[in-house]
């Protein structure tokens, strides 16, 4: 991971960018997984609302308008992210983004939402446990860069 | 008309309604639809306030509708209210709403 010193820069070069996926994500939280309940009920660090899970909650079936939610214009990213800041408690609030034509890991893909354009999804286009989506969660966290305080950018 | 991802959604969006006492909030989320720009405008600033509630109720520990996880439903009303008023030409007064709350 990697981070952006000069926010200013990183704001112009991401709305110089055609696509990209970006997440607002509380400090110390992870950018791709959920550690607790808290934001919902969670199967392997994955919340079960984000993804169309199996009646024994062990494998996660492919859906195109389901998956971990991400913003692709900048609009879209302000405004998810004055809403994460709500729930923050003052604490501070990263912008995590790839572009959207990243190397994936096999069997992830970023999917349009039908009804809104500017938000897409980290679908899955297989059948897997959900454990195997946790360990790729993690390698697509692994490619995001970050904007650390990105108040002032916003 | 408004699409919820989950019916609940919608319950909880009247519970906060009632809770403001916002009666105009109140007719938009039981009709399911925006007649003009002043209706949009008004759900969309309701949402920010519902937000605001949201929050506070989640501080007391707060259930609504049985839930307690008000972050997530949060979310979700966000993505349906938004790509509602996108769908139908509001956007504009959504994201004013937005950059206000």
């Amino acid at each position: 991971m990697e981070q952006f010193r000069i926010i200013g820069d990183i704001r112009d070069y991401i709305r110089s960018l055609d696509e990209f996926c970006a997440r607002s994500v509380q400090r110390r939280e992870h950018p791709t997984l959920y550690m607790d309940d808290s934001q919902g009920k969670t199967y392997n660090n994955i919340r079960e609302k984000d993804y169309l899970f199996s009646q024994c909650k062990q494998w996660v079936i492919p859906h195109n308008q389901m998956g971990l939610s991400f913003s692709a214009r900048w609009q879209h990213l302000k405004e998810k992210y004055k809403l994460k800041k709500k729930w923050s408690e003052g604490n501070p609030v990263d912008v995590f983004w790839v572009i959207d034509k990243c190397d994936l890991p096999h069997g992830l893909k970023f999917v349009a939402d039908e009804k809104d354009n500017e938000h897409y999804f980290l679908t899955v286009t297989e059948r897997m446990t959900s454990h195997q989506l946790k360990v790729k969660l993690i390698a697509v966290a692994d490619r995001m860069s970050v904007i650390r305080e990105a108040q002032g950018a916003l | 008309m408004i699409s919820y991802r989950h019916e609940k959604e919608r319950e909880i969006a009247i519970f906060l309604a009632e809770k403001l006492a916002d009666h105009e909030a109140l007719s938009i989320i039981n009709s399911g639809k925006v007649e003009n720009a002043n209706q949009a405008r008004h759900l969309a600033e309701f949402y920010w306030r519902a937000v605001d509630e949201m929050v506070k109720l989640s501080k007391s520990k707060s259930e609504v509708c049985g839930e307690s996880n008000l972050e997530e439903w949060s979310e979700l009303l966000f993505s349906s209210f938004r790509s509602y008023l996108k769908s139908i030409g509001y956007i504009r007064e959504w994201e004013i709403a937005a950059d206000n709350a």
